[in-house]
């Protein structure tokens, strides 16, 4: 037997995901343990390894492939752990990361409530103060022409007065070098040469984007993570291998890939949000399994709320992405952090005495009141801890204990009392109001990107997901609230569901119609790239394939649509691009304009240009085989563990509702609601009018009852 | 609260935040469909919901004096269109006039009634920055304009959207007007699709809850504003609180006063005094100036309070007819928004931050005049492919904080009336315009001097590069290049003031032009230069950190000279040299007031706040008349209780530019400084000309005196 292990460390958790020859996968499950991730890892892997009646070393003895996803990026930037770095910028421009583009990098980031009130307002202090940033006498046109060649010497001079400052890392970041990357190859060349021991970026290898702020703010992030993230991959590969494992350690991207470690470690930035990217990935190929093409996903936990979205079978890149209030430009797949989680404070507003959740969060420690870790303001989590949702013995797999009698004293004296209701009654009025929160913040960012709730399928992830999605499901319209079996260890299962990816891209502004020549010329650059490098790593006829996209854009116009020129990878080689192939692109740039900004909003007139060309390259993965298993007996009462009294929300009362084991549901069950379901980590809450449905792959699968008749 | 319909304080939570959402959801759509720099890059726009009768309901972020400005417009719809030619469901009207409610032509207003089973219960009304309204000059501002008839189409109130269907008649003539119709037309339809969105959220909210909550919420909102707005009007101190500002204009210096008097929960700015109106587009309707007040109102005094007309209920404003503030037809006013509109929210900065300031509650909220005036400059001519362009480079965008009571300005940070504002990459206007951008740095000494620094400033320099012709037109419309308008406060000193060149012939060229008014042609060999006002400083820079000043040095914020002869830092190599700094922080205190200050007198001692504060350094000890005004300094009683304080000090008049560099003034013009008779602190500065009396702010009662 051999298996590929997938391993997600987040904030709270860390997942497993261990999948065998046969397709068969096991979940493990720990608390994560910073700052040194690797207990975690090892609890989670034992507890995967006891479910398959082995131990950790034979698991990871018998692994080929192990892949990880971590949020070590942001910690180090929420511990301040960054290196110190420093910048080679065009003469002239060598206060761009300090401008931030105005006060963009002061109000970015911000809630709508805190942009309102400037007076408490600062930009985060830059990641390379303005004291380490070097001109360079060197300039490029917007055709990319070299106006001012690198001089070697001013480059030398320049790079000896930073390593005399002690830098461990240098970026290099040169106007127009996303359309002519010739000068900072330059620049790069004579760094790489004269200090071999330094952590080197430029920017055009690792987002040749069109802006030069959000460039040289990649090029700043990834060298001060460098050098942190370089010793955490580092460790993590001597210490499972030390643990036995033999096989090819792969690290998950935001772009939506896995990449070697190796190379990984080079691109720090990229692991920024990979887990949640993951989850995303994972939901897509869940969405696949189910022929769902619309997907929104919605992640909401004990600290955090991810939202992306799978549209037509496509994810969008990011536009703007953000870490800590940093900008950074680099293919991301779309997943957004919303504020609001089941560590959201409640707290009532003395002057008005009007009820407001968030935007304080008690985090993970001390966290919620009912975890009894010292936690004194009320949250959602106790929220739904007092509406009878939370069950101590499967909260956490029983390991954690609940304090509902705290909670209540807390939510009385500080919510209940405030507003003059009795406990129950305050508590179902701070739910509706989560509710209708969460529905505003997944209207946003769906409705605001152009789609329409109803023609999609809502996949709820997230400890406390389960608890709010289906009522806020019910009130979107969606088609159906899927909790995916695997939703409790959902970055980890999208690791296993994920293959190698690489990205090539570059900057070349073309007039629309363009000649196929030029356009098939830069594209063979990129694909030669791709191809090398999924040919070095092994991956042989049949596992790579690559596939081509232009960013493209309305002349004199701002949003720029990812243009996908061949609909699925492509095994076998891609065809040159011709005239006719290339009108096909422009209509289908036209339709998505449409469709994410809406009828009224093409502008024709003005001609169309084509902006950024990118290739991705994919290497395929081994996968888990995910057999649908046969429908059974709709009958699910055998798996009520109790009757108990907890808030139907579309009654708006509490009501005597039967408490379901989800271990002990099958494929093919039935679950009117109102019910409650306790899946080892998490808990699923069905309203009055839904019905779950255990699907074949032990999906809860909750849909609105069309009679809209009581059971 | 009400009393007829009693609504669950979570149900209005719920709406409350629906509410904020719905506008959010508008400006997307606006922003989606738009896809134009300005408003996209600039965030020059704004969407608000407005009540039944027009007055404000939900105000969203983006250009703040268009909040109120609407709402105007929306009230003259409703008085004069209601029954000719009606205003029906599914119906939009187009408002620019500025001598209706519009702040200047090219801003223009959409405005769409929302009826829910055909009552009418708002309306929704946004605004861009259109491409071009057809006026003498590209783009909107005219500064060629002498009258407003050459500043472009105005209309008072045009049904382009009738029960849903465009009326092509109305819209076609309208277009014919503008200079680049099909620009303009899709701001047009992003503007439509804003007001879509905002009216269907709209009208599902009111299915959702039924129409009786939902007046009842939108009642309680408006009545829990305005009760929150007084309640903080009421803590502020009752009095009158006077800032004066000059503008600079071709041909002459003209000035904009304002003595803001606070009584109970009643706030009344009155611009008596100010001069009469010019025959240039900077001058501002009264509707423009009752929206640039309240620009700086609502972030300053009620960022924690629901944007509505709650708020605007508890203002007066006084504004003479045929004066800057409030022009008579036919003066021009195409310039407002970058003249007297920001003129207006200086001052009001200044008189709210001196309120705030005389406060224990609120005196952390002070803050210093940010990004005192812009430079908009509008490019024009033709590209390399032979077409036509017209564009604004947004760097004025970029902006510069004010010092606030605890720590500095924000370094190139933005502006109070658009708290969303910011520039796009040099790469992105490179890409767009046949300009190459030659540097955009930080300006050195551009923040006003003081015990928190304002925000410095930027300086550009471009030249055309990649024309269809070897040169292009830019039109031009500055003030503020021979008056510091970044005033400090409570002894906090200038920002410097803007600085617009054309270097003829290049940057090292020595023929060099002001191009502060007009349109000029530049060549690709020429290159403009522009220098951005930096942020007003806060508190006597005395009192600044000598560490902070070495950092600033470290980082070419400030210079040695300034570190020096302003701040008193005396640097030996890059470190402060302790010994030398006293020495210097003292000879600048005996320069003040004539006489060397004691030594015991030049360290801060710690007076204890048993009065009412003034400001930083002042406090009223006692009650009235019975008590006296005391430097929190030093302990000295600085005037007895009936006194006016600003004439029982020690006054100088010295040179501007005593201020740092970039600070030379018209002729006649001094930076005043008010200093402790004892200890020589900077109580207060004002700039001015020489022969004006001083500002005097009379506090008549604080709040625990009532």
């Amino acid at each position: 037997m051999s298996y590929i292990v997938g391993v997600d460390i987040g904030g709270t958790c860390t997942d497993c995901v261990v999948v065998d020859d046969a397709g068969g996968m096991t979940l493990g499950k720990a608390f994560s343990t910073p700052p040194e991730f690797f207990e975690g890892i090892e609890h989670a892997l034992e507890m995967a390894a006891g479910r398959l009646g082995t131990t950790t070393g034979d698991l990871l003895t018998a692994t080929r492939l192990f892949l990880h996803s971590a949020t070590v990026a942001e910690n180090t930037l929420v511990n301040g752990d960054q290196a110190r770095a420093g910048l080679l910028a065009t003469d002239g421009f060598e206060s761009t990361l300090f401008a931030t583009r105005g006060g963009f990098g002061r109000w970015s980031g911000l809630t709508e409530e805190e942009k309102r009130n400037p007076i408490d307002t600062d930009k985060p202090s830059p990641l390379v103060p303005l004291g380490l940033v070097r001109p360079l006498r060197e300039r490029i046109d917007r055709r990319g022409t070299v106006l001012t060649p690198v001089d070697p010497d001013e480059v030398e001079t320049a790079l000896g007065s930073l390593v005399g400052s002690g830098v461990e890392a240098i970026g290099i970041c040169l106007l127009w070098s996303c359309v002519n990357p010739e000068n900072e190859r330059a620049v790069s060349a004579i760094v790489r040469r004269l200090h071999p021991e330094l952590f080197v970026t430029s920017s055009h290898e690792i987002a040749p984007m069109l802006g030069e702020y959000e460039r040289m703010s990649t090029v700043a992030l990834n060298a001060c993570l460098g050098p942190a993230v370089a010793r955490y991959l580092a460790k993590l590969d001597v210490w499972v291998r030390e643990l036995g494992f033999r096989g090819a350690l792969l690290v998950m991207q935001a772009h939506g890939g896995l990449t070697p470690v190796a190379e990984a470690a080079a691109r720090p930035i990229g692991m920024v949000e990979s887990g949640p990217v993951g989850g995303l990935m994972g939901c897509k190929r869940l969405g696949d399994l189910r022929k769902e093409r619309n997907i929104i996903f919605a992640d909401l936990g004990g600290t955090t709320f991810k939202v992306g979205m799978v549209r037509d079978g496509l994810v969008e890149y990011q536009r703007e992405p953000m870490v800590l209030r940093y900008h950074y430009t680099l293919p991301k797949l779309d997943v957004v952090s919303l504020g609001l989680a089941g560590g959201s404070i409640i707290a009532i507003d003395p002057r008005t005495g009007v009820p407001r959740l968030g935007p304080k969060s008690a985090g993970s420690y001390p966290g919620p009141v009912c975890y009894d870790h010292g936690g004194t303001e009320p949250t959602l989590t106790d929220v739904d801890a007092l509406l009878g949702y939370l069950e101590a013995r499967y909260f956490l797999g029983g390991d954690a204990s609940l304090n509902l009698a705290r909670a209540r004293e807390v939510f009385a004296r500080r919510v209940a009392e405030p507003l003059g209701m009795d406990l129950e009654e305050a508590a179902s009025a701070m739910y509706r109001l989560a509710n209708s929160m969460i529905y505003d913040l997944v209207r946003k960012t769906t409705v605001q990107r152009g789609l329409d709730p109803r023609r999609f399928v809502l996949f709820s992830t997230g400890g406390t997901a389960g608890m709010h999605l289906p009522a806020v499901g019910q009130a979107l319209g969606v088609e159906a609230v899927v909790v995916p079996h695997s939703a409790s260890v959902q970055g980890a299962f999208g690791l296993v569901t994920s293959d190698v990816v690489h990205e090539a891209l570059t900057t070349r502004p073309l007039r629309v119609p363009a000649d196929p020549g030029a356009v098939n010329g830069i594209f063979d650059g990129l694909v030669g790239t791709v191809t090398d490098l999924l040919t070095r790593e092994r991956f042989g006829r049949g596992q790579a394939a690559v596939a081509r996209a232009i960013d493209m854009r309305y002349r004199r116009q701002v949003h720029i649509i990812t243009v996908p020129v061949d609909q699925e990878p492509e095994a076998e080689g891609l065809a040159p691009l011709t005239a006719a192939s290339l009108e096909e692109t422009l209509e289908r740039f036209e339709t998505l304009y449409r469709q994410k900004y809406g009828p009224e909003s093409t502008f024709r007139e003005a001609g169309v240009e084509m902006v950024t060309f990118r290739v991705r390259g994919t290497g395929t993965v081994p996968k888990p085989s995910l057999p649908a298993a046969e429908l059974g007996d709709a009958d699910a009462r055998g798996a009520i563990q109790e009757m108990r009294r907890a808030y139907v929300a579309d009654e708006d009362r509490m009501d005597t509702v039967p408490g379901y084991d989800f271990t002990r549901l099958r494929p093919g069950h039935r679950i009117p609601g109102p019910a409650i379901i306790w899946t080892p980590i998490t808990t699923v809450v069905v309203p009055r009018r839904q019905v779950a449905l255990v699907d074949g792959h032990q999906n809860l699968v909750i849909r609105t009852r069309t009679d809209g008749a009581r059971e | 609260m009400s009393t007829t319909t009693t609504v669950h304080p979570v149900t209005f939570e719920i709406i409350r935040h629906r509410l904020n959402q719905v506008i959010e959801e508008a400006i997307a759509a606006l922003e989606n469909v738009s896809g134009s720099p300005v408003t996209n890059e600039g965030h020059d726009m704004m969407v608000s919901l407005y009540g039944p009768d027009g007055g404000l309901f939900v105000g969203g972020v983006g250009f703040l004096h268009h909040l109120t400005s609407a709402a105007q417009a929306v009230r003259h719809i409703i008085a004069n269109f209601s029954d000719d030619p009606g205003i029906g469901p599914d119906d939009a009207y187009m408002l620019n006039d500025p001598y209706t409610a519009a702040l200047h032509p090219p801003d223009v207003y959409i405005i769409s009634p929302i009826h829910v089973e055909g009552r009418r219960v708002g309306f929704v009304a946004n605004f861009v920055h259109v491409t071009d309204i057809g006026a003498i000059d590209p783009g909107g501002f005219s500064p060629n304009a002498r009258d407003t008839f050459q500043e472009g189409f105005v209309t008072q109130g045009l049904k382009i959207v009738e029960g849903g269907k465009s009326r092509r008649d109305v819209i076609e003539t309208f277009l014919r007007n503008v200079r680049d119709p099909q620009m303009t037309a899709l701001d047009l339809k992003s503007q439509l699709a804003a007001n879509h969105v905002a009216k269907e959220s709209v009208r599902a909210l009111y299915a959702e809850h039924g129409a009786a909550t939902m007046e009842a919420v939108s009642r309680m909102l408006l009545e829990q504003a305005e009760r929150l707005i007084s309640e903080r009007l009421s803590e502020l101190p009752d009095g009158t609180w006077r800032a004066r500002q000059y503008v600079d204009m071709p041909g002459g210096l003209y000035r904009v006063e304002l003595a803001a008097t606070k009584e109970d929960a009643t706030l009344t700015y009155d611009f008596t005094g100010t001069d009469p109106q010019l025959d240039l587009g900077i001058n501002c309707f009264y509707w423009a100036t009752w929206g640039a007040l309240f620009a700086p109102v609502f972030p300053l005094l009620a960022w924690d309070i629901p944007w509505n007309e709650g708020i605007t209920r508890r203002f007066r404003l006084i504004a003479p007819e045929g004066t800057l503030v409030n022009s008579t037809r036919p003066a021009p006013v195409s310039i407002a928004t970058t003249g007297i509109v920001q003129v207006v929210n200086n001052l009001s900065v200044l008189v709210l931050s001196k309120m705030l300031g005389a406060t224990e509650r609120y005196k952390e909220r002070a803050t210093a005049v940010w990004h005192g005036s812009h430079v908009s400059v509008n490019l024009n001519g033709l590209d390399a492919e032979g077409e036509f362009f017209v564009t604004n480079l947004t760097d004025s965008f970029a902006g510069a904080g004010g010092a606030r009571a605890t720590r500095d300005g924000v370094n190139i940070g933005g502006e109070i009336p658009n708290v969303v504002s910011r520039w796009a990459n040099a790469e992105t206007q490179e890409a767009h315009t046949p300009i190459m951008y030659l540097y955009r740095r930080p300006v050195i000494d551009s923040g006003g001097p003081g015990k928190y620094r304002g925000g410095v400033s930027h300086e550009y320099a471009f030249s055309p590069h990649g024309t269809g012709t070897g040169a292009i037109s830019v039109v031009m419309r500055a003030k503020g290049l021979a008056v510091p308008m970044s005033l400090g406060l409570f002894g906090g000193l200038p920002g410097c003031t803007i600085g617009t060149t054309l270097h003829r012939g290049g940057l090292d060229a020595s023929a060099v032009e002001v191009d502060q008014w007009g349109t000029f042609r530049i060549a690709e060999r020429d290159a403009q230069v522009i220098r951005f006002m930096g942020g007003g400083g806060y508190g006597d820079p005395l009192e600044r950190d000598p560490l902070l000043v070495q950092a600033d040095v470290a980082l070419r914020l400030v210079s040695r000279k300034a570190a020096t002869e302003i701040y008193g830092v005396v640097l030996s190599g890059g470190a402060v040299d302790t010994e030398a700094t006293v020495a210097r922080r003292a000879e600048i205190r005996a320069t003040r007031i004539g006489r060397p200050v004691p030594a015991e007198l030049r360290k801060r001692r710690a007076i204890p706040s048993t009065g009412q504060r003034y400001g930083e350094y002042l406090q009223h000890v006692g009650h009235g008349p019975d008590g006296f005004v005391q430097c929190t300094w030093c302990g000295h009683r600085v005037a007895e209780g009936d006194d006016r304080w600003k004439d029982r000090v020690d006054v100088s008049q010295v040179p501007t530019s005593t201020a740092g560099r970039y600070r030379d003034c018209v002729p006649g013009m001094v930076l005043r400084q008010f200093c402790c008779p004892a200890c020589a602190t900077l109580l207060d500065t004002e700039v001015v000309l020489g022969q004006d009396p001083p500002l005097y702010d009379d506090i008549r009662r604080w709040r625990s005196e009532r």
